[in-house]
């Protein structure tokens, strides 16, 4: 995707990071069994509507995210770099229980469905945190925020989807709290190829920088910037 | 003055007339390997050149236009061709100096991880004095990539290769400066990085083009370019998501107010179907046709005009023995 960015031509470099010098979390977005699998949630929403045709960019995505998603999440548990996931999940017998922004939109999943379970290949190990947002942003009603505070990170290496919705939110949430924001284009899917593509580029700037899942791991083995 | 290597033989500089400076006939990004997402069965507009045709009718173009010579840039690893590149110059005329070195790290090829620095500068030296493998076909210019935000890793490698064999050929070089990564480099190009590293092994700036510096322009990283000796190339004119060819303009006349003609170098880096005429883009045609009358229109002197697009390049492709220090 190309566009001008002329106000991008104004500002400061993004500044260079060293993940290998530590204080990194790796943040999955919204990678459970509503977003991923074609049998539930989205896929299940637009089956319904007879629509399902129109997610086939969406999950061509996913078929080269999710093995990227994998190897990142595998990478960082290899460097002892902490994990979390979050889920947009609520319950449908209290409606407050999403904000009533998901609210408007319907989509989110039942916290007790099978929809908000993790896929087995891609879900978390050995008391990993989950995090249960209400809200698109991880940073929303989270507790995200303290989280990393606790685990001392000051960078987070942010990865899943969409990738212009709850991945560009999150990541610009995090960079306006500071933190330094890698976000992986290769383990972000988005609604279509152009909006995935239009999403990374938009999002550079400031504290945020895109890389590959490739030099994401160089980067935590401390080989590249 | 040294002579001009082209791919059908040595000229003398003076021989040279307008000259694009960094431009693709053959090229073929398939060959490289590539991180991210890739939808499937789609090209999308990747840089790919392959029909010799296109080339042809479209050098006969800028030949008619006036051009006299364009610098090929594509490296071997991404389809370079300096047979066919001979053979589109003998059928349209224009005098084509191909390139020796290396692209990103994405396009370098195998034996970069295994041979050394010295090594691999070698093998440039041989291109630049013997000829590519066994075609006896010389190239004229090296060049030098960078894709990261830093010159570090396999790219620093290539680039302290080309610069050893830069003191070894005296061909000059010419750069990609990293335009993913422009807003991560203060300057808005690695430029200043790059010459950092051929100082260090001993080239003098004056030997080197930084390249693409119309990704993202500021204009005092420019005069400091120049200051250092260096060459700034307006490049990608005609790509407006980089930046509007209306402020291309506006900067290199302001450039050359400041006295810096002798540094400017102009061309369009056309590396796609997309931007050539033959498939309904701008074409090479479009930095004589449009872009030198929009200087031009801001009053740019026909002798700066004519150091920036003939003397400069027959300076800067002029092979030099290496000077005394």
């Amino acid at each position: 995707m190309r566009i001008r960015e002329p106000f991008k031509n104004l500002a400061e470099a993004v500044p260079t990071i060293r993940l290998s010098e530590g204080g990194v979390c790796l943040l999955v977005v919204d990678c459970h069994h509503y977003s991923l699998s074609p049998n539930h949630g989205y896929g299940r929403v637009a089956r319904e509507r007879g629509i399902f045709r129109e997610l086939d960019e969406y999950y061509e995505q996913l078929e080269q995210v999710t093995p990227n998603l994998q190897h990142l999440v595998d990478s960082s548990r290899a460097r002892a770099v902490s994990v979390i996931f979050t889920r947009l999940v609520g319950s449908c017998d209290v409606p407050s229980s999403v904000s009533p922004q998901a609210r408007a939109t319907g989509l989110w999943a039942e916290r007790s469905s099978i929809d908000a379970a993790f896929v087995p290949e891609l879900g978390p190990q050995n008391g990993e945190l989950v995090l249960d947002k209400t809200t698109v942003s991880a940073f929303a009603d989270t507790g995200l925020g303290r989280t990393l505070s606790t685990l001392k990170a000051r960078s987070l290496v942010i990865s899943g989807v969409l990738a212009e919705g709850a991945v560009a939110l999150s990541a610009r949430d995090a960079a306006d709290l500071g933190y330094n924001v890698v976000v992986v284009s290769d383990a972000c899917a988005g609604a279509t190829w152009t909006s995935q593509s239009l999403a990374m580029t938009a999002l550079v700037g400031g504290l945020v920088r895109i890389r590959s899942t490739a030099a994401v791991v160089e980067m935590l083995n401390g080989t590249r910037t | 003055m040294g002579c001009i290597q082209t791919v059908t033989g040595s000229i003398a500089p003076e021989a040279l007339g307008i000259t694009y400076m960094h431009e693709h006939l053959l090229c073929d990004q398939r060959r490289c390997r590539r991180d991210g997402l890739r939808r499937p069965g789609v090209e999308g507009d990747m840089m790919i050149l392959d029909d010799i045709d296109v080339a042809v009718r479209e050098m006969r173009e800028i030949r008619g236009l006036g051009a006299s010579a364009l610098v090929e840039v594509t490296m071997q690893a991404w389809g370079r061709d300096v047979g066919m590149l001979r053979r589109i110059s003998e059928m349209t005329g224009v005098k084509v100096i191909a390139t020796s070195g290396f692209y990103v790290e994405q396009c370098h090829p195998s034996f970069v991880t295994e041979l050394t620095v010295d090594e691999l500068a070698h093998g440039l030296v041989h291109e630049i004095t013997i000829g590519v493998d066994d075609t006896g076909i010389r190239t004229g210019l090296l060049k030098s990539a960078v894709s990261r935000p830093v010159v570090e890793g396999p790219e620093e490698k290539c680039a302290r290769a080309v610069a050893r064999a830069q003191l070894a050929s005296g061909a000059s070089i010419t750069t990609h400066t990293s335009g993913s990564s422009r807003f991560e480099i203060p300057g808005g190009n690695i430029g200043m990085q790059l010459l950092d590293i051929f100082e260090s092994e001993g080239v003098d700036p004056k030997r080197v083009i930084v390249g693409h510096v119309d990704e993202n322009v500021d204009i005092r990283n420019l005069v400091n370019l120049c200051r250092r000796g260096a060459y700034v190339q307006f490049d990608v004119i005609g790509k407006h998501h980089w930046m509007l060819d209306e402020t291309r303009a506006d900067v290199v006349v302001d450039m050359v107010a400041r006295g810096y003609a002798s540094h400017v170098l102009l061309s369009t880096d056309r590396a796609r179907r997309s931007e050539l005429k033959s498939y309904g883009g701008l074409g090479y045609a479009y930095l004589l046709t449009h872009f030198v009358p929009m200087l031009r229109e801001r009053r740019l002197d026909e002798r700066s005009l004519h150091q920036i697009m003939v003397e400069n390049p027959r300076r800067a492709l002029a092979i030099l023995p290496r000077s005394p220090k």
